[in-house]
């Protein structure tokens, strides 16, 4: 696409035309006090190339990287192995700088990766049909919540929120749904157990009550062991039960969200193959049944023939999306995150279907071990009893303690977890941990809280 | 194109049929050839209470999505169910395939008999 930047006679011609004699006019109606003024930008005069090179590479050389093996942070973003032929496969120009797929005919590769996608996501979750992903499992949430809106014809406006809830995403669920005037509610936990409480959660059934958000793992972990129960409470009163998992490789192991009975299902997918980098980029996926197809807001991508008869993909359903009938959008979502959704695909596809569970076993085998040991560190308890994935809550006898431990774990080169509450830590461990690394941590851990 | 006399039409490409309190809404046969193979339709819930001029539904074709709006001011009596699983009726039979039957007080004072539907459509396309 040529740039191509209006002559100085151009510019004239159209400020005539509008009767304005000069481009900052056009802004008059900023108070001249919030005006950039010219001299505001005070840039210095420009660095040679290996001037600036050595300036970023300081600046980056500040950043501090903890090895693999000993990162135990988890919280909403997992450290998993990331195989090298992802960057390959998603660096390919046809992927890496394709626009988003309008024409079929010179995208079919963007729109197959898309529609393998949605498929994998499907089997996943056991339910019917996926949206192409979108901008990361927060948001993804609060967009499933207005699904679920639209499908109760926007009569119900109670929300049944777990406190067990990843808080960032509860946080992004107040910003969202305050416009619709949607109301939150909370639901305890049984503190004993970290899980939701079931009877907290029927107490909040109301005829007003338009869904019931369930994450498992939850956010400390621990997997919602009632969640099939909440479902089926949920359904028979006319409840939307939404289930929500951010770590999703414990879906290798524990029941989709269609054998508990839940029509919604939200997944953030960067455990599939997207690191962990300052918080993104990221990917959100709504899957759902067919009968709310029409609500589902983003893109879906069909397969369909072509007049040869030969197999083709199109972006069958898109008639929600802001830029075909904006006064009718479901969501502001006009694209997907296909570069991140891609890189899930070729992770899942190399992964394969035995490898995924074997992975989430990994996951499990390791954490319980590290959960183990640290049980019997004196001075340190595990906070909940619930059965949990990779991902547990672990207590201090102080806070002085914790931070004491937190602090010498990270001079250790250990990313030790991250602070929760008064006098805990979240700790998480993947794949990436190795028996003796957790023993090192659970050691080094042994000696700061004696 | 195919207009009925027996019917009124809207400037939205509607057609109604009033019989005693009750009208039946439907697409014509010319709005359902300007918009190609329909796929979907979208239907209000029986009881809604509806203005003239109000939105009743969405119809969609592979080419475009269409609202279909009220030309009588009451209350929705009856959808047809059947639609929602086979829009393409509303391409073979658009004075069969009814949309929504409303028991209404009030009626749009500019619904055309079929002689200016026709006369309209055609000024439509000049």
């Amino acid at each position: 696409m040529p740039y191509i930047p209006h002559t100085t006679d151009d510019i004239k011609a159209m400020l005539n035309t509008i009767g304005k004699k000069s481009v900052d006019e056009l802004f008059n109606s900023i108070p001249s006090k919030f005006r950039l003024k010219a001299d505001a930008l005070k840039m210095d005069k420009g660095l040679s190339e290996s001037e600036a090179k050595e300036k970023v590479e300081g600046v980056a050389n500040s950043n501090r990287v903890f090895a693999s093996s000993k990162n135990f942070m988890g919280a909403g973003a997992y450290n998993h192995f990331i195989p090298s032929a992802i960057n390959h496969i998603v660096g390919r120009s046809e992927f890496y700088t394709a626009y988003t797929p309008y024409q079929p005919e010179i995208s079919q590769g963007t729109l197959q990766a898309i529609f393998e996608f949605q498929t994998m996501m499907c089997r996943l979750t056991g339910l019917d049909v996926s949206n192409a992903s979108m901008y990361d499992g927060a948001t993804a949430l609060a967009e499933a919540v207005m699904l679920a809106y639209r499908a109760k014809r926007e009569k119900k406006k109670t929300v049944i929120v777990p406190k067990n809830l990843h808080p960032e995403y509860d946080a992004v669920l107040k910003l969202s749904l305050a416009p619709f005037g949607l109301n939150i509610v909370h639901a305890d936990l049984d503190e004993k157990t970290g899980e939701i409480s079931t009877a907290s959660v029927k107490s909040h059934i109301t005829p007003d009550a338009l869904c019931v958000i369930v994450q498992s793992p939850n956010y400390y972990g621990v997997i919602e062991s009632a969640a099939k129960d909440i479902a089926a409470i949920a359904k028979a009163a006319d409840v939307i039960p939404i289930f929500v998992c951010v770590e999703t490789t414990s879906l290798g192991m524990f029941k989709s969200p269609a054998e508990l009975g839940f029509d919604i299902a939200v997944l953030e997918i960067q455990s599939l193959g997207n690191p962990v980098a300052f918080g993104g980029p990221y990917a959100g996926v709504i899957v759902t049944k067919n009968e709310y197809v029409r609500s589902l807001p983003g893109r879906i991508i069909g397969e369909t023939k072509d007049i040869d008869g030969n197999r083709a993909y199109v972006l069958t359903l898109a008639t929600r999306e802001q830029h075909i009938r904006r006064e009718k959008a479901t969501s502001n979502i006009c694209s997907n995150q296909a570069l991140v959704a891609l890189r899930s695909s070729v992770y899942l596809s190399l992964v394969g279907e035995d490898g995924y569970r074997e992975l989430s076993k990994t996951n499990y085998a390791l954490a319980h071990y590290a959960k183990e040991q640290l049980e019997k560190v004196n001075g340190i308890t595990i906070k909940y009893s619930g059965v949990f994935y990779n991902e547990f809550v672990v207590s201090f006898k102080s806070k002085d303690v914790r931070e004491k431990a937190y602090t010498s774990l990270k001079k250790d080169g250990f990313l030790p977890g991250l602070r929760h509450g008064e006098n805990s830590m979240l700790v998480a461990v993947t794949e990436m941990q190795t028996k003796q690394s957790i023993d090192t941590y659970v050691d080094s851990l042994r000696r700061y809280v004696a | 194109m195919n207009v009925k006399n027996d019917l009124f039409y809207t400037k939205d490409h509607e057609w109604v049929s009033i019989q005693g309190d009750t009208a039946t809404i439907g697409i014509t046969d010319h709005a359902q050839s300007q918009l190609g193979d329909i796929v979907f339709v979208e239907l209000p819930e029986v009881g809604t209470s509806v203005k003239v001029g109000d939105t009743l539904g969405v119809v969609e074709s592979t080419k475009a999505v269409s609202d279909f709006y009220s030309s009588v001011e009451g209350n929705v009596t009856s959808v047809n169910t059947e639609l929602p699983n086979t829009p393409d009726k509303l391409n073979s039979d658009a004075y069969g395939a009814w949309l929504v039957k409303i028991k209404f007080t009030k009626k749009n004072p500019e619904l055309m008999d079929a002689k200016a539907y026709s006369k309209y459509i055609e000024e439509e396309h000049k």
